[in-house]
């Protein structure tokens, strides 16, 4: 949208570094920015708890609306057929994942071809009040599981997993709705690969599962409408 | 944010976290948080009183010695002002990349992952 006057910036979460995303990122062969987030700075920086996120940011460098989920167009219940062989837990992940809602009735897309046109005026530029008030809560505890997750990140990194795994539980136990700590952690369990051994994010036969939860138990227990919070346009 | 030292000079604690120590107290934008008068002393922070006033999380990994902080939670919300914060991350090729090299263009920051 850049000859329309908007940068799209996309940032990928990923402690692996960068090799997980970029056959995504080939494959798009975007002309914008594409940046990577190995530590999560852009959830501590904008209270990103879950993906796809977005941030507006206006021209003068004023955040104008605040993290929320991004689907550019409204979700449709439902979902593709699946090949014979599937592994049940897959299905059944699938299945949870049809019922996720993102909230948004109208297109997320078209809120930002319309603050393409009409910049501050736009009726989805919100003012800097309703910005904070909706920018997420923040409280010692959440903020401690941050400072967890950025040694999570570093001993993962540099090669001690079992520190990171001491680590990504605590952030887990400290901020339990926020879903990026906890998918970055439960995908790297497995065969870390397989990008579809990355979507199981959950104990396999045989093996050790460190965490308390995982994602099939996890949105069950919440529900599924609850994956996403609400989006207001 | 790791920190490489448990004393972090004023300039380091801005570097980490975002936050200025100023006279009249630790600053971000136009939001000021007043506090006590000996948190800096020689240019070094007592990081106990600043990170506690702040409502930061502050982590020790006592086996490796490495330090942690959170990002602060004043006012109970993640944001405590609309200004962003201009963050440096590489691209695909390692090349760092300022966000506020955009300055000047409408922004639309999108966070993805691919699990």
């Amino acid at each position: 949208m850049y000859p329309q006057g908007v940068e799209i910036v996309t940032v990928c979460l990923e402690t692996l570094g960068p090799e997980p995303g970029r056959p995504y990122v080939e494959a798009a062969q975007s002309e914008h920015p594409t940046l990577l987030d190995t530590a999560h700075i852009v959830d501590e920086a904008f209270g990103i708890v879950n993906i796809p996120n977005a941030v507006w940011i206006d021209e003068a460098g004023m955040i104008v609306r605040p993290a929320e989920p991004a689907w550019p167009e409204p979700r449709k219940p439902g979902g593709r057929p699946l090949p014979d062989g599937t592994p049940q837990r897959l299905r059944d992940i699938m299945a949870e994942a049809s019922n996720i809602k993102a909230w948004t009735a109208e297109s997320y897309a078209d809120a930002v071809r319309d603050w393409a046109a009409n910049g501050a005026a736009s009726r989805h530029v919100l003012p800097a009040d309703e910005v904070i008030a909706r920018s997420g809560s923040r409280d010692s505890f959440t903020s401690t599981a941050a400072a967890h997750f950025s040694l999570a990140e570093h001993f993962e990194r540099t090669g001690d997993h079992a520190k990171a795994v001491e680590h990504f539980r605590h952030a887990h136990r400290l901020a339990p709705d926020n879903w990026t700590y906890k998918r970055q952690a439960w995908s790297i369990e497995g065969d870390r690969d397989n990008p579809m051994a990355r979507l199981w994010q959950g104990p396999v036969e045989g093996r050790d599962w460190p965490y308390e939860s995982d994602w099939l138990s996890d949105i069950r227990r919440k529900g599924a409408e609850q994956y996403y919070r609400k989006v207001e346009l | 944010m790791l920190l490489s030292s448990a004393s972090p000079t004023v300039d380091e604690f801005a570097q980490a976290t975002g936050w200025e120590l100023e006279p009249q107290g630790a600053c971000r934008g136009d939001v000021c948080i007043p506090l006590p008068a000996d948190s800096v002393v020689d240019g070094t922070v007592d990081l106990a009183t600043v990170t506690e006033r702040l409502g930061m999380g502050l982590v020790s990994d006592e086996e490796s010695g490495l330090l942690a902080v959170g990002p602060a939670s004043p006012g109970g919300r993640v944001l405590v002002t609309t200004e962003a914060p201009d963050l440096e991350l590489p691209d695909f090729d390692g090349h760092p990349f300022r966000l506020g090299s955009l300055r000047g263009t409408k922004v639309v920051l999108v966070a993805w992952a691919p699990y």
